[in-house]
Protein backbone atom coordinates (compact mmCIF):
# COMPACT_ATOMS: atom_id res chain seq x y z
CA UNK A 1 0.00 0.00 0.00
CA UNK A 2 1.84 3.52 -1.57
CA UNK A 3 0.62 6.59 -0.17
CA UNK A 4 0.64 9.61 -2.37
CA UNK A 5 -0.36 13.38 -1.69
CA UNK A 6 -3.64 12.87 -3.25
CA UNK A 7 -4.13 9.93 -3.67
CA UNK A 8 -4.15 6.57 -1.74
CA UNK A 9 -2.94 3.44 -3.58
CA UNK A 10 -4.19 -0.14 -3.22
CA UNK A 11 -2.52 -2.96 -4.93
CA UNK A 12 -4.78 -6.45 -4.41
CA UNK A 13 -3.18 -9.46 -4.30
CA UNK A 14 -3.43 -12.22 -6.35
CA UNK A 15 -6.93 -13.82 -5.13
CA UNK A 16 -9.14 -11.58 -4.02
CA UNK A 17 -11.73 -13.57 -1.88
CA UNK A 18 -12.97 -13.04 1.44
CA UNK A 19 -10.17 -14.23 3.26
CA UNK A 20 -7.18 -12.70 1.37
CA UNK A 21 -9.42 -8.91 1.88
CA UNK A 22 -11.23 -8.93 5.26
CA UNK A 23 -8.56 -7.53 6.81
CA UNK A 24 -7.36 -5.39 3.74
CA UNK A 25 -10.35 -3.18 4.01
CA UNK A 26 -10.54 -2.54 7.16
CA UNK A 27 -6.69 -1.17 6.68
CA UNK A 28 -8.17 0.92 4.25
CA UNK A 29 -10.90 2.50 6.16
CA UNK A 30 -8.34 3.05 8.82
CA UNK A 31 -6.25 4.75 6.52
CA UNK A 32 -8.22 6.62 5.10
CA UNK A 33 -9.78 8.03 8.35
CA UNK A 34 -6.42 9.15 9.60
CA UNK A 35 -5.76 11.04 6.24
CA UNK A 36 -8.68 11.75 3.59
CA UNK A 37 -7.40 11.57 0.17
CA UNK A 38 -8.93 12.81 -2.98
CA UNK A 39 -8.62 9.23 -4.56
CA UNK A 40 -8.79 5.64 -4.21
CA UNK A 41 -7.68 3.17 -6.64
CA UNK A 42 -7.48 0.03 -6.30
CA UNK A 43 -4.83 -1.52 -8.76
CA UNK A 44 -5.54 -5.63 -9.61
CA UNK A 45 -2.19 -5.72 -11.77
CA UNK A 46 -1.56 -9.13 -9.88
CA UNK A 47 -4.88 -10.04 -9.05
CA UNK A 48 -6.12 -13.41 -10.90
CA UNK A 49 -8.89 -14.36 -9.14
CA UNK A 50 -11.70 -12.32 -7.66
CA UNK A 51 -15.09 -13.52 -6.27
CA UNK A 52 -17.59 -11.10 -4.84
CA UNK A 53 -15.82 -10.04 -2.05
CA UNK A 54 -14.12 -7.42 -4.13
CA UNK A 55 -17.19 -6.09 -5.08
CA UNK A 56 -17.69 -5.60 -1.10
CA UNK A 57 -14.38 -4.20 -0.79
CA UNK A 58 -15.14 -1.60 -2.99
CA UNK A 59 -18.77 -0.89 -1.93
CA UNK A 60 -17.47 -0.77 1.79
CA UNK A 61 -15.00 1.47 1.04
CA UNK A 62 -16.99 3.65 -1.13
CA UNK A 63 -19.28 4.13 1.89
CA UNK A 64 -16.00 5.44 3.93
CA UNK A 65 -14.92 7.93 1.28
CA UNK A 66 -18.10 10.02 0.65
CA UNK A 67 -18.36 11.37 4.05
CA UNK A 68 -15.49 13.31 2.89
CA UNK A 69 -15.84 13.22 -0.81
CA UNK A 70 -13.38 11.15 -1.96
CA UNK A 71 -13.43 9.40 -5.67
CA UNK A 72 -12.55 6.09 -6.18
CA UNK A 73 -10.94 4.13 -9.52
CA UNK A 74 -10.04 0.56 -10.50
CA UNK A 75 -6.93 0.15 -12.86
CA UNK A 76 -5.53 -3.34 -14.32
CA UNK A 77 -8.30 -4.89 -13.96
CA UNK A 78 -8.61 -8.27 -16.22
CA UNK A 79 -11.29 -9.15 -18.06
CA UNK A 80 -12.96 -11.12 -16.09
CA UNK A 81 -12.53 -8.92 -13.26
CA UNK A 82 -14.13 -5.86 -15.27
CA UNK A 83 -17.02 -8.60 -15.91
CA UNK A 84 -17.47 -9.16 -12.52
CA UNK A 85 -17.60 -5.05 -11.89
CA UNK A 86 -19.69 -4.44 -14.57
CA UNK A 87 -22.40 -6.81 -13.98
CA UNK A 88 -22.47 -5.43 -10.01
CA UNK A 89 -22.77 -1.98 -10.89
CA UNK A 90 -20.14 -1.02 -9.27
CA UNK A 91 -18.41 0.88 -12.43
CA UNK A 92 -21.76 3.47 -11.10
CA UNK A 93 -19.34 4.64 -8.33
CA UNK A 94 -16.26 3.38 -9.22
CA UNK A 95 -14.37 4.76 -12.59
CA UNK A 96 -11.61 2.55 -14.41
CA UNK A 97 -8.41 4.73 -14.94
CA UNK A 98 -6.67 4.56 -18.18
CA UNK A 99 -4.07 2.47 -17.67
CA UNK A 100 -1.69 5.41 -19.65
CA UNK A 101 -2.76 7.45 -17.25
CA UNK A 102 -0.07 8.18 -14.51
CA UNK A 103 -0.88 9.00 -10.50
CA UNK A 104 0.09 12.04 -11.05
CA UNK A 105 -2.86 13.32 -13.88
CA UNK A 106 -5.69 12.04 -12.02
CA UNK B 1 -25.20 -39.04 6.25
CA UNK B 2 -22.55 -41.04 8.12
CA UNK B 3 -20.54 -38.18 8.78
CA UNK B 4 -22.65 -35.99 10.12
CA UNK B 5 -23.91 -38.40 12.58
CA UNK B 6 -20.35 -38.88 13.38
CA UNK B 7 -19.84 -35.24 14.10
CA UNK B 8 -23.01 -34.76 15.88
CA UNK B 9 -22.36 -38.24 18.10
CA UNK B 10 -18.93 -36.89 19.64
CA UNK B 11 -20.35 -33.17 20.28
CA UNK B 12 -23.16 -34.67 22.15
CA UNK B 13 -20.94 -37.06 24.17
CA UNK B 14 -18.69 -34.51 24.84
CA UNK B 15 -21.77 -32.16 26.33
CA UNK B 16 -23.15 -34.84 28.08
CA UNK B 17 -19.63 -35.62 30.20
CA UNK B 18 -19.29 -32.36 30.82
CA UNK B 19 -23.11 -31.90 32.20
CA UNK B 20 -22.80 -35.01 34.38
CA UNK B 21 -19.55 -33.65 35.55
CA UNK B 22 -20.46 -30.26 36.74
CA UNK B 23 -23.93 -32.20 38.17
CA UNK B 24 -21.86 -33.94 40.11
CA UNK B 25 -19.43 -31.01 41.85
CA UNK B 26 -22.94 -29.76 42.42
CA UNK B 27 -23.61 -32.78 45.24
CA UNK B 28 -25.59 -35.93 45.30
CA UNK B 29 -24.95 -39.17 43.46
CA UNK B 30 -28.67 -39.49 43.35
CA UNK B 31 -29.07 -36.15 40.87
CA UNK B 32 -25.88 -36.91 39.29
CA UNK B 33 -27.73 -40.57 38.04
CA UNK B 34 -31.25 -38.59 37.17
CA UNK B 35 -29.56 -36.13 35.45
CA UNK B 36 -27.61 -38.38 33.35
CA UNK B 37 -30.46 -40.77 32.82
CA UNK B 38 -32.93 -37.72 31.99
CA UNK B 39 -29.50 -36.78 29.43
CA UNK B 40 -29.59 -40.40 27.96
CA UNK B 41 -33.34 -40.39 27.39
CA UNK B 42 -33.26 -36.70 25.40
CA UNK B 43 -29.74 -37.67 23.59
CA UNK B 44 -31.66 -40.94 22.29
CA UNK B 45 -34.64 -38.99 21.21
CA UNK B 46 -32.30 -36.52 19.46
CA UNK B 47 -30.42 -39.20 17.91
CA UNK B 48 -33.58 -40.95 16.36
CA UNK B 49 -34.90 -37.54 15.70
CA UNK B 50 -31.76 -36.39 14.04
CA UNK B 51 -31.47 -40.23 12.47
CA UNK B 52 -34.82 -40.06 10.56
CA UNK B 53 -33.71 -36.17 9.24
CA UNK B 54 -30.26 -37.47 7.63
CA UNK B 55 -32.38 -40.75 6.20
CA UNK B 56 -34.49 -38.20 4.66
CA UNK B 57 -32.09 -35.75 3.44
CA UNK B 58 -29.73 -39.10 2.37
CA UNK B 59 -33.07 -40.55 0.01
CA UNK B 60 -33.51 -37.25 -1.13
CA UNK B 61 -29.78 -36.47 -1.95
CA UNK B 62 -29.82 -39.95 -3.76
CA UNK B 63 -33.23 -38.83 -5.53
CA UNK B 64 -31.30 -36.15 -6.74
CA UNK B 65 -28.73 -37.99 -7.73
CA UNK B 66 -31.24 -40.50 -9.79
CA UNK B 67 -32.58 -37.57 -11.37
CA UNK B 68 -30.23 -35.84 -12.24
CA UNK B 69 -28.14 -39.05 -13.60
CA UNK B 70 -31.64 -39.52 -16.01
CA UNK B 71 -31.28 -36.04 -17.24
CA UNK B 72 -27.20 -35.55 -17.71
CA UNK B 73 -26.53 -39.67 -17.98
CA UNK B 74 -23.55 -42.02 -16.39
CA UNK B 75 -22.04 -41.06 -13.23
CA UNK B 76 -17.97 -40.84 -14.55
CA UNK B 77 -16.10 -39.64 -11.22
CA UNK B 78 -16.53 -38.42 -7.63
CA UNK B 79 -14.92 -36.26 -5.27
CA UNK B 80 -15.00 -35.63 -1.84
CA UNK B 81 -13.40 -33.47 0.50
CA UNK B 82 -14.21 -31.95 4.24
CA UNK B 83 -12.54 -29.25 5.94
CA UNK B 84 -12.70 -26.66 8.94
CA UNK B 85 -14.30 -23.62 8.00
CA UNK B 86 -11.54 -21.73 7.95
CA UNK B 87 -10.53 -18.54 5.55
CA UNK B 88 -7.41 -20.32 3.77
CA UNK B 89 -9.90 -23.56 3.17
CA UNK B 90 -11.66 -21.05 0.21
CA UNK B 91 -8.56 -21.54 -1.99
CA UNK B 92 -8.48 -25.17 -1.12
CA UNK B 93 -11.85 -25.48 -2.31
CA UNK B 94 -11.51 -23.75 -5.72
CA UNK B 95 -8.25 -25.87 -6.42
CA UNK B 96 -9.69 -29.16 -5.91
CA UNK B 97 -13.08 -28.44 -7.69
CA UNK B 98 -10.67 -26.99 -10.60
CA UNK B 99 -8.43 -30.35 -10.31
CA UNK B 100 -11.17 -32.24 -10.39
CA UNK B 101 -12.28 -30.98 -13.78
CA UNK B 102 -8.33 -30.51 -15.14
CA UNK B 103 -8.64 -33.51 -17.15
CA UNK B 104 -11.97 -32.28 -19.21
CA UNK B 105 -9.46 -29.34 -20.46
CA UNK B 106 -12.34 -26.94 -20.11
CA UNK B 107 -12.11 -23.33 -20.88
CA UNK B 108 -10.67 -20.94 -18.93
CA UNK B 109 -14.25 -18.93 -18.66
CA UNK B 110 -15.54 -22.30 -17.53
CA UNK B 111 -12.88 -22.87 -15.27
CA UNK B 112 -13.34 -19.07 -13.66
CA UNK B 113 -16.68 -19.71 -13.59
CA UNK B 114 -16.80 -22.75 -11.26
CA UNK B 115 -14.27 -20.94 -9.41
CA UNK B 116 -15.93 -17.83 -8.41
CA UNK B 117 -19.26 -20.08 -7.31
CA UNK B 118 -17.16 -22.38 -5.40
CA UNK B 119 -15.64 -19.84 -3.98
CA UNK B 120 -19.27 -17.98 -2.94
CA UNK B 121 -20.89 -21.13 -1.46
CA UNK B 122 -17.76 -22.29 0.71
CA UNK B 123 -17.22 -18.40 1.91
CA UNK B 124 -20.92 -18.49 2.85
CA UNK B 125 -20.86 -21.69 4.44
CA UNK B 126 -17.50 -20.15 6.51
CA UNK B 127 -19.32 -16.73 7.04
CA UNK B 128 -22.94 -17.30 7.44
CA UNK B 129 -23.34 -20.84 8.34
CA UNK B 130 -20.52 -21.20 10.72
CA UNK B 131 -20.61 -17.22 11.63
CA UNK B 132 -17.09 -17.06 11.21
CA UNK B 133 -16.02 -19.73 13.82
CA UNK B 134 -12.85 -21.63 12.53
CA UNK B 135 -14.21 -25.23 13.90
CA UNK B 136 -16.96 -25.98 11.25
CA UNK B 137 -16.22 -28.42 9.11
CA UNK B 138 -17.32 -27.91 5.28
CA UNK B 139 -17.87 -30.67 3.16
CA UNK B 140 -17.64 -30.16 -0.61
CA UNK B 141 -18.17 -33.51 -3.01
CA UNK B 142 -18.24 -33.06 -6.80
CA UNK B 143 -19.46 -35.55 -9.14
CA UNK B 144 -19.18 -35.66 -12.98
CA UNK B 145 -21.79 -37.24 -14.88
CA UNK B 146 -21.43 -38.22 -19.11
CA UNK B 147 -24.42 -35.40 -20.90
CA UNK B 148 -24.15 -35.92 -25.23
CA UNK B 149 -21.55 -36.97 -26.70
CA UNK B 150 -19.30 -34.51 -26.20
CA UNK B 151 -20.03 -33.14 -22.60
CA UNK B 152 -20.07 -33.44 -19.15
CA UNK B 153 -22.16 -32.08 -16.80
CA UNK B 154 -20.61 -31.33 -13.25
CA UNK B 155 -22.69 -31.24 -9.91
CA UNK B 156 -20.94 -29.23 -6.42
CA UNK B 157 -22.37 -29.51 -3.44
CA UNK B 158 -20.91 -27.62 -0.74
CA UNK B 159 -22.55 -28.22 2.87
CA UNK B 160 -22.53 -27.20 6.55
CA UNK B 161 -23.85 -27.79 9.55
CA UNK B 162 -23.94 -24.18 10.36
CA UNK B 163 -26.87 -22.11 11.48
CA UNK B 164 -28.80 -22.21 8.73
CA UNK B 165 -31.04 -19.95 6.44
CA UNK B 166 -34.09 -18.58 8.02
CA UNK B 167 -35.38 -17.10 4.48
CA UNK B 168 -33.57 -18.90 1.53
CA UNK B 169 -35.75 -16.28 -1.01
CA UNK B 170 -34.59 -13.80 1.06
CA UNK B 171 -31.14 -14.40 1.39
CA UNK B 172 -31.09 -15.02 -2.64
CA UNK B 173 -32.14 -11.72 -3.54
CA UNK B 174 -28.95 -9.49 -4.76
CA UNK B 175 -27.75 -7.10 -2.21
CA UNK B 176 -28.64 -8.93 0.51
CA UNK B 177 -26.67 -9.68 3.32
CA UNK B 178 -27.04 -10.33 6.84
CA UNK B 179 -22.67 -9.47 7.54
CA UNK B 180 -22.75 -7.53 10.57
CA UNK B 181 -19.17 -6.17 9.84
CA UNK B 182 -20.79 -4.48 6.00
CA UNK B 183 -18.00 -5.78 4.40
CA UNK B 184 -20.02 -8.45 2.15
CA UNK B 185 -21.44 -7.31 -1.10
CA UNK B 186 -24.70 -10.05 -0.80
CA UNK B 187 -23.58 -10.88 -4.67
CA UNK B 188 -22.87 -14.36 -3.36
CA UNK B 189 -25.98 -16.12 -4.21
CA UNK B 190 -26.03 -13.97 -7.43
CA UNK B 191 -23.08 -15.02 -8.63
CA UNK B 192 -23.95 -18.60 -8.08
CA UNK B 193 -27.07 -18.26 -9.69
CA UNK B 194 -25.06 -15.79 -12.36
CA UNK B 195 -22.17 -18.87 -13.09
CA UNK B 196 -23.55 -21.88 -12.74
CA UNK B 197 -26.68 -23.22 -15.17
CA UNK B 198 -28.82 -24.24 -12.27
CA UNK B 199 -28.35 -23.70 -8.40
CA UNK B 200 -30.63 -25.21 -5.40
CA UNK B 201 -30.16 -24.51 -2.21
CA UNK B 202 -31.57 -26.33 1.03
CA UNK B 203 -31.41 -25.23 4.74
CA UNK B 204 -32.95 -25.60 7.84
CA UNK B 205 -32.36 -23.06 10.52
CA UNK B 206 -30.01 -24.52 13.55
CA UNK B 207 -28.81 -27.77 11.12
CA UNK B 208 -27.10 -26.22 8.21
CA UNK B 209 -27.09 -25.63 4.39
CA UNK B 210 -26.57 -27.68 1.38
CA UNK B 211 -26.31 -25.72 -1.75
CA UNK B 212 -26.17 -27.66 -5.13
CA UNK B 213 -24.69 -25.95 -8.69
CA UNK B 214 -24.43 -27.75 -11.78
CA UNK B 215 -22.31 -26.35 -15.00
CA UNK B 216 -21.97 -28.34 -18.11
CA UNK B 217 -18.67 -28.25 -19.01
CA UNK B 218 -17.80 -29.16 -22.62
CA UNK B 219 -15.12 -31.69 -24.17
CA UNK B 220 -12.83 -30.90 -26.56
CA UNK B 221 -12.99 -32.83 -29.79
CA UNK B 222 -9.43 -33.26 -29.52
CA UNK B 223 -10.11 -35.26 -26.15
CA UNK B 224 -12.36 -37.37 -27.96
CA UNK B 225 -9.97 -38.29 -30.46
CA UNK B 226 -6.99 -38.54 -28.07
CA UNK B 227 -8.90 -41.61 -26.54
Amino acid sequence: MGEQEKYLWVRLPREVDHYHVSALGRKVDEQLLKKPVECLVFDFEETVFMDSSGIGLVMGRYRTIQTFGGRIFLTHENIRIRRLFQESGVYAFAAPLADTESGEEI
Amino acid sequence: MMRKTDAYGTEKKKGAADMTKETKAEGTADMAEEAKAAETVSMAKEATAEGAADMAKEAKTEAANAACEAKAGKLVNEMRLCFLSRGENESLARIAVAGFIACLDPTLDVLDDIRTAVSEAVTNAIIHGYQGKPDGMVYLSAFLYEKGEHGCLLRVDVEDTGIGIENIDKAMEPLYSTSPDGERAGMGFTFMKAFTDHLEVESKPRLGTCVSMWKEVAVPEAFHEEE
